[in-house]
Formats: structure tokens, C-alpha cells, sequence
């Protein structure tokens, strides 16, 4: 469970050239070109070594880096990457492609050497199927995999099939899993089950890393920011390691605490509170605790990274954080505009019940005033019935 | 004749009052943390910190409950004038005391002789529970206060391995961060719960048994009329 992460020691520069060089030779002339790509969006060069900056110091990475972030960058559009859609709304995948300005993150994400992406690959059918089968062959052992959504695997995983023989995506998953360099789960599905696996959970949904048994880097994030997933792909490429994780994700994305970050902060300690959307706390930017933000129970970095571009995120914009990032929040975070003290939990002794830890508190302080009320009444009328029988009895034990 | 029995010693009648008030400072203050329900509409720019003051209190009082615990602890065992753990064993035996003490709550008749030195199993019973619910609220409140990378934490420098102890083990316990939130704010509701009847029971024993019982926590001392 979670750990104070200490960062490792930043990785030696000559072995990161020598990656560096190996995956350019290796990999040379497949998919696009970055600078090409960069031009064509009229991004200048400065605009990307501004980004480049930005990604070393969000990697801990020491500013020597930063030219090593800029050939990484660069093969990031050419490493082969397959992508599986399972058990998902496509929402991930949505989020990285429909922003109107892509930053520089977004267009890499946009044009990583997808060999298989069910959304945007050219090829279709068997040529689908071919493509994913020459990766798997081709590239064993260097191929990204990303996964997109939970795995269900009640009734063998029979609730998903894919492709033209009707694969269940657990088996799909299991063998591209299996040659991957690296699994990475994309989303809160992929990476904690999603609603999917919210109680009843009927399909048995899965997260990845537990449905296949194995380790995977998990990005949640309903959807998830593509920059979590850029700079886990640029550490990969650099280090050829595993970023540290917390929880199974990057820690230095998922390490803080969205609370503790929050531009709201002060408001929050200053005990001033949106009360009710649209009055007058909301038009001056307060604290969003009463209307339901988790930001206090989630681990994230959209404060700082944000999101379009650092154009806003959603307690920027005045919705409370929902704590897309955290295990299971689809239940344990509900309902999503509320404080956690009016979110229900299920009454002990009382299958089925539920009401919030609020109500079931005070009841409980209820039903002990009255039994007090009671006892005493009772102990009163007792005393007047039997008039000096406690005094007396009382006496002699002592 | 009366005579004049000991009941607690300085220490505890100390920690008693620590805990008592610390316990109700913590349960106030952690009702507001919870939901805020006082609004302080700011006239400019904030300058009281009406959050970040109780949340100071708040911790404060915590800080001193897990001391007033945990000498308690220490006390339960090891005290020299009179372990608390004798009031709770041999079990056989005092689970029968304490029964005799329910039965009388009840019945108003029978009254079980007074220990001396040592308190009646059911009262000893009833505070272990109660601290069993302490403690919990302490691994929970510790638990809540997860230690983040970015170090924005005010006990982080000075206890870090309590954090991630009691963070890894509540989570453990109850399943998810969330949850150890729930259970801490329950906890706090049972505890004030058991205090009430706690309260009520002195009163009334006060009351019923004329031994000025009340006395006993300011005085350490009570009053038995003996033949
Ligand atoms: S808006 Fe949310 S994250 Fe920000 S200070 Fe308030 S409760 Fe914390």
C-alpha cells in the first residue's frame, strides 16, 4: 500500500544516450516525424523546448536532461504501441484526440506509432488483425502496451469479445500483455475497475494489473491527463525502467495531494465555503468541500499540469475534485456533490440499509440519550415503589 | 461509621480529565472539520482561519488523547497502586462481578460490594471498550493524514513512521482510504455515546448509591457507610 516514495537516483546520462541511440537506430523511419509534426501544427521550437523543460523537472529529472527529454520525445512517435480497447467508453482515448489545440503532449500522444488502436488505426479487418499479430511478432519484447478499460472476467470474460473469432478480451489482453515491454492501464477503469466494477459488479470487471495478474503502470483519471501518459512513456524510454510508483502509479504524478495543492486551499482554511452552486462564495472562487470535492482524499497533479493546454481543471473551473484517480470512487465517493459525511454507508447489523455516517451517528447518540431517559425514569419509579431497599442492601457489601 | 475509600490516584484522575476534554474538543471540532456548519462571510480578505484553527485544536486535543492513552496503557499494566488490569481478571470471576453490576442497574437490589482498591468489572469493561475506540480513532486519524510526497504535513518531520504505520494498517483494516474516513467519524459518535452513559452511570450511582460518588473524580475519594 501507499509509501512515502523516494525518488530514485537519477539515471546516468551515458546510459541514456546509449538507449537513446539504440531505439533511434532500431526504430528509425517508422511512424511520423516530431519536428515535421511540430512545424506542420506551427508549434516552434521554442514552444517545445519550453515543453521539454516542463516534462524534465514534472519527471524529478535534473535540467541536463532536458536535451535527452527531446530525443525521447522524438521516439516516442515512432515506438510501436498497441492499444486495447476492453471494457471502456472510449472517453480516454476521446480526451487526448478532440482537443481543438493540441498542446505538444496531446500531439505526440496523437501520433504514437499506433500498430493497433481500434479507434483511429487505418486498417480494418483482417489488416487490423494482421497488423496486431506482425507487432506482436515483430516487436516482442519492445512494444508498448496500453490498456483502456477494465477486463471483465465473470463467465470466463465472455461479457467482451473482440475482433472477427469473437477473442475475449481477457485472452486478447493476456497475450499482447505477455510480449509488451511495459503494460500501462490507462483510466480509472484499466487502472482501478471503473463504474463497471462498482458494486454489484456484474460482469466481475477487473482492473488490469488484477485481472492478468501482472504489474502494470496504472494513469487513472476518469479520463486520464495525457501528460501522466507522455511522461510515462518518455521515462520508459529513457530508463528502460519502470517509473517509481505509488499505489501502482507514477509517483511523480500521483504523489500529492490534490487538497494540499489546491488554489482553493486558502479558502478552504479560512472556513469559507461554496454553500450552494451559484451564490455568492462560488462567484468569489471559495473552497468547494460543502459541495462535495474529494480533493482531500485524492492523489493527483492537476494543479499542476491542468488540463487543455493548463487552460483550466475542474476545481479551477468550480467543480469540487471527484476523485477520479482513486481506488473505487465510484462507490466510496458518492454522491460526487456531496461531503463524504452525507455519502451512505451500509448500517451494520442491517443488511441492505444504508444512510450517512451523519445519520447513523446521531441515531446512535439518540438512542443512547434515550435508554438514559429510560433507565432513569425506570429507576426512579423503582426507588419510589420499594422505598429504601437500595440504601440498606447497599450497605452491607461494603 | 463512613469510611473513606480510594478510588484514583493523582495520574489517573488527570488523565481522566485530558481525555475527557481532549475527547470532547476532538468530537466538536471534528463534527465542523467533517461540515462546516458555521459560515463566516468574509468581509475582505481572509484574515481569521476559522478552518485552519479548528483543524489546529482539533490535532492538538488528538495529540493529547494519544498521550493521555497511552500513559494509560502504560498504567494498565504497571501502575503501582493499583493495575486496572486486576479489575479485569481473573475473567471467569469478574465476568460474573460484572453481570451482578448489570443486574443490579436493573433491579436496584443486591449491590455488589465495593473494590477496594480497583474499580467494578463493568466499569473496567465499559472503558476498555471505550479505549479500544480511542485507539482506533487514533490509527484512522493518523492513517487520514497519509503522508504526501510534497510534504505538507505538519507531523511528517516529526513521527514519520506513525503516519505510514497507522496509514497501512487502517487501509488494511477497512479497505480504502475513504472508508478509514467513515469509520473514524463513527467511532467518534460511539465514543461520545459510551461517554454519556458513562456520565449517566456516575450520576446515578451518585444518586442511588449515596456514596458521593461524584467526589471520586475530583477527590479520588468516596464514602461507605459501614456497620
Ligand atoms: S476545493 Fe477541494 S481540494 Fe480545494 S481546498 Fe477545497 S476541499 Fe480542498
Amino acid at each position: 500500500m501507499p509509501k512515502c516514495p523516494h525518488p530514485r537516483r537519477a539515471p546516468s546520462p551515458s546510459d541514456v544516450e546509449r538507449r537513446l541511440d539504440a531505439l533511434e537506430a532500431r526504430f528509425q523511419g517508422r511512424g511520423r516525424d516530431l519536428e515535421e509534426l511540430l512545424a506542420s501544427r506551427g508549434i516552434s521550437r521554442r514552444s517545445f523546448l519550453k515543453w521539454t523543460s516542463m516534462m524534465t523537472a514534472a519527471l524529478w529529472l535534473p535540467p541536463t536532461f532536458e536535451r535527452s527529454v527531446a530525443r525521447a520525445a522524438a521516439v516516442a512517435t515512432r515506438v510501436p504501441v498497441v492499444w486495447l480497447h476492453l471494457q471502456e467508453c472510449t472517453g480516454c482515448t476521446e480526451s487526448a484526440l478532440r482537443t481543438a489545440y493540441p498542446g505538444i503532449s496531446e500531439l505526440i500522444l496523437e501520433y504514437l506509432s499506433f500498430d493497433y488502436h481500434e479507434t483511429i488505426m487505418a486498417p480494418a479487418g483482417e489488416a487490423a488483425e494482421k497488423s496486431l499479430e506482425d507487432t506482436l511478432e515483430n516487436h516482442r519484447g519492445a512494444y508498448l502496451c496500453v490498456m483502456e478499460g477494465s477486463i471483465p472476467t465473470a463467465m470466463d470474460g465472455k461479457f467482451l469479445r473482440l475482433g472477427p473469432k469473437g477473442e475475449t478480451g481477457l485472452s486478447l489482453a493476456r497475450r499482447v500483455a505477455a510480449g509488451a515491454k511495459a503494460v500501462i492501464a490507462i483510466g480509472h477503469c484499466a487502472s482501478y475497475g471503473g463504474p463497471q466494477a462498482a458494486a454489484p459488479n456484474p460482469t466481475g470487471a477487473k482492473p488490469v494489473h488484477e485481472a492478468l495478474g501482472i504489474q502494470t503502470i496504472r494513469i487513472p483519471g476518469c479520463p486520464y491527463n495525457g501528460v501522466n501518459l507522455v511522461g510515462t512513456i518518455l521515462h520508459l524510454l529513457l530508463t528502460g525502467e519502470v517509473p517509481a510508483l505509488v499505489d501502482g502509479r507514477p509517483a511523480w504524478a500521483y504523489s500529492k495531494r490534490i487538497h494540499d495543492t489546491c488554489p482553493r486551499r486558502a479558502h478552504f482554511d479560512a472556513g469559507e465555503f461554496v454553500e450552494q452552486w451559484g451564490d455568492e462564495g462560488a462567484r468569489k472562487g471559495f473552497c468547494l468541500y460543502k459541495v462535495g470535492c474529494k480533493g482531500p482524499y485524492t492523489w493527483n497533479n492537476c494543479n499542476e499540469m491542468q488540463w487543455n493546454e493548463a487552460a483550466s481543471f475542474p476545481i479551477r473551473a468550480g467543480h469540487g475534485c471527484i476523485g477520479c484517480s482513486e481506488d473505487a470512487f465510484w462507490d466510496d465517493m458518492a454522491p460526487l456533490e456531496k461531503p463524504l459525511a452525507d455519502g451512505a454507508v451500509a448500517i451494520p447489523f442491517l443488511k441492505g440499509v444504508e444512510g450517512s455516517v451523519d445519520t447513523v451517528g446521531w441515531t446512535l447518540i439518540g438512542a443512547t440519550a434515550v435508554g438514559i431517559a429510560g433507565h432513569a425514569v425506570y429507576s426512579a419509579a423503582m426507588k419510589k415503589s420499594k422505598p429504601g431497599q437500595d440504601g440498606e442492601e447497599g450497605s452491607h457489601g461494603a | 461509621m463512613i469510611r473513606r475509600v480510594r478510588r484514583m490516584t493523582v495520574m489517573m484522575r488527570i488523565m481522566h480529565w485530558v481525555l475527557a476534554l481532549s475527547v470532547a474538543a476532538c468530537f466538536v471540532t471534528g463534527l465542523y472539520i467533517a461540515k462546516p456548519f458555521w459560515f463566516r462571510p468574509a468581509p475582505g480578505p481572509a484574515d481569521v482561519l476559522v478552518m485552519g484553527n479548528v483543524r489546529f485544536v482539533h490535532f492538538v486535543a488528538a495529540m493529547l488523547v494519544d498521550v493521555a492513552f497511552l500513559s494509560w496503557c502504560y498504567l494498565f499494566f504497571f501502575s503501582l497502586q493499583e493495575p486496572f488490569v486486576r479489575s479485569l481478571v481473573p475473567f471467569r470471576k469478574r465476568w460474573g462481578e460484572a453481570w451482578a453490576m448489570l443486574r443490579h442497574y436493573f433491579t436496584l437490589r443486591n449491590k455488589p460490594p465495593t473494590r477496594d482498591p480497583g474499580i467494578d468489572p463493568l466499569n473496567a469493561y465499559g472503558f476498555l471498550v471505550i479505549h479500544f475506540l480511542v485507539f482506533v480513532q487514533m490509527v484512522t486519524g493518523f492513517g487520514l493524514m497519509r503522508p504526501t510526497f510534497s510534504h505538507a504535513n505538519s507531523l511528517l518531520p516529526i513521527w514519520p513512521w506513525i503516519l505510514e504505520v497507522s496509514e497501512r494498517v487502517s487501509v488494511a483494516a477497512f479497505g480504502s482510504l475513504v472508508a478509514v474516513r467513515q469509520v473514524h467519524h463513527l467511532a467518534g459518535f460511539a465514543i461520545v455515546a459510551l461517554a454519556a452513559v458513562h456520565v449517566y452511570l456516575q450520576i446515578w450511582r451518585d444518586i442511588f448509591w449515596t456514596e458521593g460518588h461524584i467526589s471520586v473524580v475530583f477527590s479520588g475519594y468516596k464514602y461507605v457507610e459501614e456497620e
